[in-house]
């Protein structure tokens, strides 16, 4: 009992065949080799598992791979381009807003979301931006940093490349 | 990994649902957000023969605004209600409540019904649907579609369905009520009310016509405070204190718990305060 789906992860169609309870975390990490999204609680809480679900943060713990059907998903490993970090990253980088760096992937993909759709956030936008990315390092001061300069980075680039803006490629039937 | 015997059903229409849900009789779940059962599959769903995805039917998604009632599909998500037009036109109580609901991930994926389904007494949008007089709509292949008020589907841990039910559509009455919402949790982000109220004021020029107050953590669901229901009428058509109206929905409308989150007694504390403030609020807008 296998079910046929069509999904865009970073820009690259994939036609897979999934067993309907499969996780998306599962999917990426397992089927389709990206060890980029972490696996934490999977429950919901950590956000270390959060992923672009045509530009929305989700948890992949939470989404069954087949409601990923004719979706456009982005993972920590679609964010660079040309080998060359995106603002977010660099920033999270030149901030170090990481530590042990588990919770990271989750963390930038949360803030590239928030980048998307509001450039210069507030420090509350931003904190409720990344609500649900819990960092046990408890670094948060330096990831809040990282994700303000990564917006005054990208005003100052003042185009849109560098903030992932995935839409879907083919319209969901829902 | 996951166990794995469950029969999955994937269905286009409401009505291949509702056969499958039927001919299951109550072994099957149905699937909304998955922000409750995805994380069950890894533990096991008991007797549960079936899932039945609801995700690709497309009226279960529909927000529909037409005489006087919005028609809100169950599977509209969290992030939905904050967004869309006609629930930020005529329901603001439930899109402030939404955006108030879990993290950014949980709201892309939690859906209403959903959210009512799972029975949690501390749910942001059954407080805020209370509050807003919601009737759900809830469809079987046997008796086709009932209606039935919110408040009388609630049960402790869960609603009211039938075997081969499914919640399909919440209809909010649309009217020029104004509303407050108030919510109290350990931090701001990301976590359950300990407790929240939601207040509607419907006024006639000065004339108070309704008021309706809806409690979260207050008992075993989400509840509706009829006593202090009655006497906020009166109390906020003058200048009266709304203190003892306030004290009406902690010390006779509830029936909070303790839990490892909160005290009974501290719930109770803070029914009081936050019904306090949101009267307030209410009644500070200008009629």
């Amino acid at each position: 009992m296998m079910q046929s789906i069509h999904c865009v992860v970073n820009g690259e169609p994939h036609d897979l065949l999934v067993h309907p309870l499969e996780p998306l975390l599962e999917t990426l990490r397992v089927r389709l080799r990206m060890a980029g999204t972490k696996e934490g609680c999977s429950t919901g809480y950590c956000g270390a598992c959060t992923v672009l679900l045509d530009g929305s943060p989700v948890n992949a713990c939470l989404l069954l791979t087949v409601d990923a059907d004719r979706h456009a998903i982005t993972t920590i490993e679609g964010l660079a381009r040309d080998g060359v970090l995106a603002a977010v990253q660099a920033a999270f980088v030149a901030n170090s807003g990481l530590q042990c760096g588990y919770c990271t992937p989750g963390m930038i993909l949360s803030a590239s979301a928030l980048l998307a759709v509001d450039r210069d956030p507030s420090e509350a936008a931003i904190r409720a931006a990344i609500a649900g990315n819990i960092c046990r390092c408890t670094g948060y001061q330096s990831i809040v940093a990282s994700v303000r300069e990564a917006g005054q980075k990208i005003r100052a680039a003042g185009d849109a490349h560098d903030t992932p803006q995935p839409r879907p490629v083919i319209r969901s039937r829902a | 990994m996951i166990a794995r015997p469950l029969e999955y059903f994937e269905p286009h229409f409401l009505e291949e649902a509702l056969v499958v849900l039927d001919r299951f009789d109550g072994r099957a779940r149905a699937l909304a957000g998955g922000t409750r059962l995805v994380p069950e599959l890894r533990t096991g769903l008991g007797d549960v023969e079936a899932l039945v995805n609801l995700k690709r039917i497309a009226e279960l998604h529909a927000v529909t605004a037409e005489n006087g009632t919005l028609s809100i599909g169950a599977l509209t998500t969290a992030a939905g209600l904050c967004a869309d037009a006609a629930v930020l036109k005529d329901a603001p109580l439930l899109a402030y409540a939404a955006s108030t609901l879990g993290s950014v991930q949980v709201r892309t994926l939690a859906t209403l019904g959903g959210n009512i389904c799972c029975g949690d007494p501390a749910s942001d949008l059954t407080t805020a649907l209370l509050a807003l007089d919601a009737t759900c709509c809830v469809a079987s292949l046997a008796s086709g579609e009932r209606r039935i008020a919110l408040e009388d589907l609630l049960v402790p841990g869960g609603a009211d369905l039938r075997a081969g039910e499914v919640l399909t559509r919440i209809l909010v009455p649309i009217s020029r009520a104004v509303f407050a919402y108030r919510k109290m949790a350990t931090r701001r982000g990301f976590e359950m009310a300990l407790v929240a109220v939601a207040v509607a004021l419907e006024r006639a020029g000065t004339r108070v016509e309704r008021v309706r107050i809806a409690l979260a953590g207050a008992g075993p669901t989400c509840l509706r405070a009829p006593r202090s229901e009655r006497r906020a009428l009166d109390a906020l058509a003058g200048p009266s204190d709304l203190d003892a109206v306030a004290a009406l929905a902690a010390d006779h409308d509830s029936a909070p718990q303790s839990d490892l989150r909160a005290s009974a007694l501290y719930r109770r504390q803070l029914i009081r305060v936050l019904t306090r403030r949101c009267l307030d609020d209410v009644r500070a807008v200008p009629s």
